[in-house]
């Protein structure tokens, strides 16, 4: 998932209200304790003053005074307690009230709301008529005053509800730009102290509007400033609100029940099974998921585990109850009778027929319910989401590090112009792809590359070793590929065809420095392979097979 | 000349003549024109995963079948090369004990880095990882996995019922297809000066049921400059789009 620098296209760009109710955390309180609207009111936290009301503000008190420096300023304050539940049980009016105008709002802290408003604005016929509507539902419903602004990314929207304005679209950029870079406090809705150093850092750095950090290349931001740069470079430029990546993986659903006395016979079983089954069913179809594997668990009387897992089709319509009580009870009827026994113990064999003690049921690579809807023809949808799952529970078998993704990244030589990373790690490529690299070896890339280059020879016709000289000259033709005995038999081929030598010398002003040539050529048999010549050593680098 | 020129000479030859039949009696408004050849009806399009054009000769239904097991021995760089098409549209696919290879050479021939998982080594727990694969991707090559004759055996059957093909680089009892390179031949090196381009394969094909008489086709695989943007290389269109004249 890479992020352009780029302004976004105005396809993709969300267009987000955010509906600000000002100084609410002295709102709440003042309403909890029923302090009358024309008194000067604060909240403090027991050091610092953190909110204030306009009376108050009137009055000369500021955020961030210490209790006796507010007392000073308006003796008659009255001072609150900060209690944040009390904050967001008292904001649920204002949510609901704005729910009344539009769905899926989003309550990013008590006081803020965030509202996609493209569907919005276009229902209520504009962006204006959707701001009216909801500063007067929340007035009208919930009785506070409250500031909308609309603007492209959630960060430029909670900045342009503080203005009170709707920036058009496209003119974010333009209207961030002037901004104090302080203003990025009011946007963070978690990890504000880490903020309030970022922005007191980059102040002392010379930055001091949004503009200016928007103007610096985001890598270099990331790079100084790790995550948190990150973000309020994206905030500045107006780009944030970027869709994240889809990997979230449902928890398993699980199930168990003791049975006591130990069940010896099926039929007793099997009403267990159907009382387990339609536990897992409701737990379900209360979270609305779907699961592609059900595991059922016995633990048998002698302290056997016995474990085997059912892989389902939610394609087909899922589990249900009938379904699942089937599956358990044709495994119990396996397990009771002693066929297909099978332990799931560190001590393998099979055990011996026993009463069951335990059962459980597992559902496994739970997923939302609906994600895997059947086509019309063909096999069901959500090829992606099958392939994720698939590859997380290999990840849960052989090790994360044993399942690799690939991409392609520049680089001169064969190995480095391949960036391998864990799967689901989201590790970025270390050199840009898109770059000429000169002196890179020309397509086509070669099929093999073997892991440990070999050591071989190349002799010329008089059976010397052929070498290349500071000026790139050959010392003779290269004719016969030898290799050194392996396993006591030694292997040589003729060279019919070559060409080079291409060198490629990197980084000789580091430690990390190589210079070495290469050579491509096809043997007697019609193979094609690439050699490479480092320290006066021949290796065997690729086969083109 | 392979049986399948020998076909498509034939082809060609029936419809130039039927073609000026057409113009000699002028019906040719109202003589309906055959869709071309590689449109499939929707149903049938889902049974299989498509290959380039230029390599749809190598299989016997022109393009690999869902639930297929097909074996490719010697070459790396077909592997790939079959694979490419479907990656381009939208298959997933996983190379498990493969570790040798080259994922430049397989961006390059087209395949969707995106939707490529690699499992190098996947150790003793070879088969589960298989099977679990065959789950969930589209196309699994299997390379260098410890494998018995009786774990062939059932993954070729979860494969079919998964309709998920199955994709050895080598022996595999019952495979529905077997290709092996038998030559390979490669253009464009001289003594000391030129470079690799172009690559001429010559494959035998057998396997079972349809596939058991044999064959043996002759492919060109090309990287040319063009092989660095992913999508079809320009030649390949060109190719179509007269082939596409001609038929009309």
């Amino acid at each position: 998932m890479s992020t352009s620098d780029g302004p976004p296209d105005p396809g993709g760009t969300p267009r987000v209200a955010a509906l600000w109710v000002p100084d609410w955390p002295v709102l709440a309180a003042m309403t909890a304790e029923d302090v009358p609207a024309h008194t000067p009111a604060a909240v403090h936290d027991g050091r610092r003053v953190v909110a204030v009301s306009a009376v108050a503000r009137a009055a000369g008190v500021r955020r961030g005074m210490r209790r006796r420096h507010a007392q000073e300023c308006c003796p008659e304050l009255v001072l609150l307690t900060a209690d944040p539940g009390r904050d967001a049980r008292g904001f649920e009016p204002v949510a609901a009230a704005a729910e009344t105008v539009v769905s899926g709002i989003e309550i990013a802290r008590p006081g803020l709301l965030l509202i996609p408003s493209r569907g919005a604005g276009r229902y209520h016929g504009s962006e204006q008529a959707l701001a009216a509507e909801l500063v007067g539902q929340v007035a009208m419903l919930a009785g506070y005053e409250a500031q909308v602004g609309i603007a492209d990314g959630s960060g430029a929207a909670v900045l342009a509800a503080r203005a009170a304005r709707i920036v058009p679209h496209g003119a974010t950029a333009a209207f961030l730009a002037p901004l104090g870079i302080g203003e990025l406090v009011h946007v963070a809705t978690q990890d504000v102290g880490d903020v309030v150093g970022l922005v007191d850092l980059l102040g002392r750095l010379g930055l001091r509007t949004l503009g200016d950090l928007a103007r610096l290349p985001r890598s270099d931001v990331l790079a100084r400033f790790g995550r948190l740069g990150g973000w309020a470079h994206q905030v500045a430029a107006g780009t944030d609100d970027r869709p994240t990546a889809l990997r979230r993986l449902e928890p398993d659903i699980a199930v168990e029940q003791d049975l006591d006395p130990p069940v010896e016979r099926l039929e007793a079983t099997a009403f267990a099974a159907r009382r387990l089954a339609e536990a897992l069913h409701a737990r379900m179809v209360a979270a609305g998921a779907a699961c592609g594997r059900l595991q059922i668990t016995a633990r048998t009387d002698d302290g056997h585990e016995l474990v085997r897992a059912w892989r389902t089709d939610a394609a087909l319509g899922g589990l249900s109850v009938a379904r699942m009580t089937d599956r358990v009870r044709w495994q119990l009827e396996g397990w009771l009778t002693g066929h297909a026994v099978r332990s799931a113990g560190p001590g393998g064999g099979d055990p011996e027929p026993a009463p069951l003690v335990r059962l459980g049921l597992r559902a496994e690579e739970v997923v939302a319910a609906g994600a895997e809807q059947g086509r019309l023809w063909g096999e069901a949808g959500g090829a992606d989401l099958r392939a994720h799952r698939a590859v997380h529970r290999i990840q849960g078998l052989i090790g994360v590090e044993a399942v690799l993704s690939a991409a392609v990244q520049g680089g001169r030589e064969v190995r480095d112009q391949v960036h391998l990373t864990p799967w689901g790690e989201d590790a970025p490529a270390v050199r840009p792809a898109g770059r000429p690299w000169p002196g890179h070896l020309p397509p086509p890339a070669p099929a093999t590359v073997l892991a440990e280059p070999q050591l071989v020879q190349v002799c010329d016709v008089d059976g010397r070793k052929v070498e290349v000289d500071a000026r790139l000259q050959v010392s003779g033709e290269p004719a016969v590929l030898w290799w050194p005995p392996q396993d006591g038999r030694e292997r040589e081929a003729a060279v019919t065809g070559w060409a080079g030598p291409w060198p490629v010398v990197q980084r000789w002003w580091t430690d990390g420095g190589s210079r070495q040539v290469y050579l491509q050529a096809v043997l007697a048999g019609g193979q094609a392979v690439l050699l490479a010549l480092r320290d006066g050593v021949w290796r065997l680098e690729a086969l083109y097979d | 000349m392979s049986s399948v020129a020998v076909a498509q000479a034939r082809v060609a030859q029936a419809r130039a003549v039927l073609a000026r039949a057409e113009e000699r009696t002028s019906t040719t408004r109202w003589v309906r024109r055959p869709t071309t050849p590689t449109a499939l009806d929707p149903a049938s399009a889902a049974r299989v995963l498509p290959v380039a054009r230029t390599l749809a000769g190598l299989l016997p239904s022109g393009a690999l079948d869902r639930g297929s097991t097909v074996v490719v021995g010697g070459s790396t760089a077909l592997v790939l090369a079959l694979l490419a098409e479907a990656s381009r549209s939208g298959s997933w696919i996983g190379l498990v004990g493969l570790p040798r290879v080259g994922v430049l050479a397989a961006h390059q021939l087209g395949l969707d880095l995106d939707r490529v998982v690699l499992v190098p080594a996947p150790g003793p727990d070879g088969p589960t990882v298989v099977a679990a694969l065959l789950d969930g991707v589209d196309v699994v090559v299997v390379g260098e996995a410890a494998l018995t004759d009786a774990d062939r055996r059932r993954l070729s059957a979860r494969a079919r019922e998964r309709g998920a093909v199955l994709l050895s680089t080598t022996f595999w009892p019952g495979a529905h297809v077997v290709l092996t390179v038998e030559a390979s031949h490669w253009d464009g090196l001289g003594r000391g000066n030129g470079r690799l381009r172009d690559r001429r394969l010559t494959v035998r094909g057998g396997g079972r049921g349809s596939a058991a008489q044999g064959w043996r086709t002759e492919v060109t695989l090309s990287a040319g400059p063009a092989a660095h943007r992913v999508g079809a290389p320009a030649a390949q269109v060109r190719l179509l789009r007269s082939e596409g004249r001609r038929a009309g």
